[in-house]
């Protein structure tokens, strides 16, 4: 059965439990990272688990199941077609002392959406922000939608400080409601940033640890040297490295991080990918599972669509994958060279499926730029394929974000009139349940007009020495996330 | 004379550092892809990039947006890093100590082990502690000193524990976990440069042992030791002062690389993110800080020589 995306009318009640230990929050946790953020405005791309150390959302996610909207700053909240009305938290601060309530937590989402930042686009259907009293907020929508909720969870729906936002100070130390705020005496600029725990804290009885300590470590191998050494407590592994993590005597949890597709892009009139025929003769060529051993060992999962079972839109009558590169190859007769872009994260998997192509007389040109230029040719229209990050959490953001004609992941700016009428009708359906089928159709059709192919799940890992801390628990898709409050200080 | 050697050389900073900027300019608009795409990452919308372009200054022409960067950086300022929206000043000030503490660690390395090496070398040439110093300064040169550092670190950091794997921590915090931290980087930093040294050190202490004067000394009785410790080493440091000015500004370059395998958070490490994310004000404003230290490093070089070697003055 799949998940409902979201609760109307939740309790507030915590999910976390004390660990009985009767004891308070003791003992300082090091957490290995890639990088620092480089800055701690909200809604910039300022990592995605570290900002969860001082900040919240108005709600959660289940890190078991991040379709799973809890409570967080705000204990209930309504949705209708026209608005989603929250009830907040009347016992939250911000770390500079300034109380949490609906004027900051309007001041916040409206700061985010004027930045045009990258995750703007995640609430643009807030038409208006009215606060009728101070605990309650009110998003008044420009059109029905299941997705804002997904959004605000996220790192568009961070809430800081808004003081602290005005005078600037916020772009080096994050001033937010969460459990530890920033301690300029455990930082040391650039390589480390020291969390203290924040003594006026909502939920203070259900924090582990005293201070968390963030510490970037560029280099995968000096990660995993440094875990060995427990010169940091806990940190981000490459799952290729898992391995030779765990015989090193460390614990290693990999999870589901990221998706990623292989869209294909070129679908316009007069396009190379613009026959459905060729389309999925395309998808058929090439070998998911062969793909996934491309990463090795536990790197990639190969699916045959977006959303798995159990997940909101997913859709148990499309086929599973089928690899038949003979059936593939007259199909492909005559397909004109086509184009790629990769950049250094996924230029392996680019490469192995030029070569599957290759195998089946396509040609594909697989070009590696950087990252700028990845996202401007993506834009520009000029490339038959790509492998896209799909990150969206919900159908509706996922379609928006790629399949619909005016989606910025869709340069050819085409859809067929049953996508469009079958999102059309989906997007209109104003009941979270009741809109599940409809996006499961959606799901269907894509899928059907193999605008898609080789889903593929990402995998990252966590690594952390047995004994050293405790409470370890990932966030599935959210790469690099753990649940901070529940971290223990071992022995 | 000194003063007007100076004046000169200071005098030949300012086309230097002229050019300098109009390449760093130039060369950081060649890094293809646009900038305000990256910053909005995948979910960007033309229209959006277009409007953080226009934001950003990139919509005006190339020569109006290098004459703001020149003017900025007249008065001192580099401008603000896109992504941290911080100053770029701050960011390299912020960077700027690991980075020394690492070359001068560096630097010291190579002087140290580099003359010892070559004056023991050359006081018996033909010798076996000669060959020995011939085949370590091959190895030195042949080993890329990123590599060397990872096998410090596995050896004597993560297997003996004798160092820490992050390398880096503030003299302010702990100065001996400061200097404890700095020893193997800056060896992994300073062995090529020590093998370099170790070889223009021998030949030109073969060369100075050589000299008349060295062999008049020798037949007045005067102790080898008291030639080569008084005597020799002087005039060997004027050529080997170029070598080590040459080799402190690759050796930057070297710990740009090696900030990376021992976590110090470095502007190199600044450097090499704000070029993936094409960071433009922070790539042109450590790039131009480097090429500025660079040119000092060579002006002091040729202070230094002046001072060592009368006739190198103007005269």
């Amino acid at each position: 059965m799949a998940t409902v995306l979201a609760i109307t009318g939740c309790s507030s009640s915590s999910d976390n439990s004390d660990d009985g230990s009767g004891q308070g929050p003791s003992g300082t946790v090091r957490v290995g990272i890639e990088e620092i953020p480089s800055q701690w405005v909200p809604g910039t791309d300022n990592g995605y688990a570290w900002v969860r150390v001082p900040y919240e959302t108005l709600v959660g996610r289940a890190p078991d199941d991040p379709t799973q909207i809890s409570p967080q700053l705000a204990t209930k909240w309504e949705q209708t077609p026209e608005s989603i009305t929250f009830t907040l938290r009347d016992d939250v601060t911000f770390h500079d002392g300034t109380p949490f309530n609906a004027e900051a937590a309007k001041f916040n989402l409206e700061y985010v959406i004027e930045q045009a930042g990258p995750f703007s686009a995640g609430l643009s259907s807030i038409s208006s922000i009215e606060t009728p009293d101070e605990l309650t907020l009110v998003l008044n929508l420009a059109r029905p939608t299941q997705s804002l909720l997904s959004a605000l969870t996220g790192r568009g729906g961070v809430m800081a400080s808004p003081a602290a936002i005005e005078d600037g100070t916020i772009d080096d130390h994050p001033v937010g409601t969460g459990p530890w705020a920033y301690d300029q005496s455990l930082s040391v600029p650039g390589s480390e940033v020291g969390f203290s725990l924040y003594d006026g804290y909502w939920d203070i009885d259900n924090v582990g640890v005293r201070q968390i300590v963030l510490v970037a470590i560029d280099d995968s191998d000096a990660r995993i040297n440094a875990l060995l050494t427990g010169e940091v407590d806990l940190g981000d592994v490459l799952v290729a490295q898992a391995d030779q993590a765990r015989d090193g005597g460390l614990e290693v949890d990999v999870f589901p991080g990221v998706h990623y597709g292989l869209l294909l892009l070129d679908r316009g009139p007069g396009g190379a990918l613009e026959d459905l025929a060729v389309r999925r003769a395309t998808c058929q060529s090439i070998d998911s599972e062969g793909l996934a051993a491309v990463g090795g060992g536990e790197y990639l999962t190969a699916t045959n669509q977006r959303f798995q079972e159990g997940e909101y839109g997913h859709n148990g009558d499309i086929p599973p994958l089928k690899f038949d590169a003979t059936a593939a190859e007259p199909q492909l007769d005559g397909v004109p060279p086509l184009t790629m872009l990769a950049f250094e994260q996924t230029q392996l998997f680019a490469e192995a499926i030029s070569g599957m192509l290759g195998e089946v007389g396509v040609t594909l040109d697989v070009q590696t730029v950087t990252a700028g230029e990845y996202f401007t040719g993506w834009y520009a229209g000029t490339n038959s394929m790509g492998l896209g990050d799909n990150t969206d959490l919900t159908p509706e953001e996922w379609y928006t974000r790629w399949f619909a004609a005016d989606a910025p992941g869709n340069p050819a700016g085409v859809e067929s009139p049953e996508l469009a009428a079958a999102a059309e009708k989906a997007l209109a359906e104003t009941g979270v349940a009741a809109a599940e089928p409809l996006w499961s159709d959606v799901m269907g059709i894509i899928a059907q007009e193999s605008l898609v192919c080789n889903e593929t799940i990402v995998n990252q890992a966590m690594g952390y020495k047995p004994g050293q801390v405790e409470g370890v628990q990932t966030v599935t898709w959210e790469a690099s996330s753990v649940v901070f409050k529940s971290l223990r200080k071992g022995n | 004379m000194l003063g007007r050697l100076v004046g000169f050389r200071l005098m030949g900073i300012v086309p230097q550092l002229a050019l300098v900027s109009v390449a760093i300019f130039l060369l950081t608009y060649l890094i293809p892809g646009s900038p305000a795409a990256v910053l909005l990452g995948p979910r960007a919308t033309p229209e959006g990039i277009a409007e953080l372009e226009e934001r950003l200054g990139l919509d005006q022409p190339l020569v109006v947006q290098f004459v703001e960067w020149v003017g900025g950086v007249l008065r001192g300022d580099l401008g603000t890093s896109w992504f941290g929206n911080k100053p770029v000043t701050k960011v390299i000030s912020e960077h700027l100590l690991p980075t020394i503490s690492l070359t001068v660690g560096g630097i010291l390395v190579a002087i140290l082990l580099g003359m010892s090496a070559g004056i023991v070398a050359a006081l018996r040439p033909g010798a076996l502690l000669d060959r020995i110093v011939g085949l370590g300064t091959a190895t030195g040169l042949a080993v890329p000193s990123f590599w060397l550092g990872v096998i410090l670190l596995g050896y004597l950091a993560v297997q003996l524990g004798w160092f820490p794997v992050l390398s880096w921590t503030p003299p302010s915090q702990d100065v001996g976990l400061w200097l404890r931290g700095l020893v193997l980087p800056s060896i992994a930093v300073g062995i090529a440069g020590s093998a370099v040294i170790a070889r223009h050190t021998r030949s030109a202490m073969l060369e100075t042992l050589a000299a008349p004067y060295v062999q008049t000394l020798r037949a007045m009785g005067t102790p080898r030791r008291t030639i080569v410790a008084r005597y020799a080493i002087k005039n060997t440091m004027v050529p080997i002062l170029s070598v080590i000015a040459f080799q402190l500004s690759t050796l930057i370059a070297a710990s740009f690389v090696v900030e990376q395998v021992f976590t110090i958070p470095g502007i190199g490490t600044q450097l090499i993110n704000a070029v993936a994310r094409k960071d433009v004000p922070v790539v042109q404003g450590i790039t131009l800080v480097v090429a500025a230290a660079v040119i000092m490093i060579y002006l002091l070089a040729d202070i230094g020589y002046a001072l060592l070697n009368p006739r190198a003055r103007p005269q």
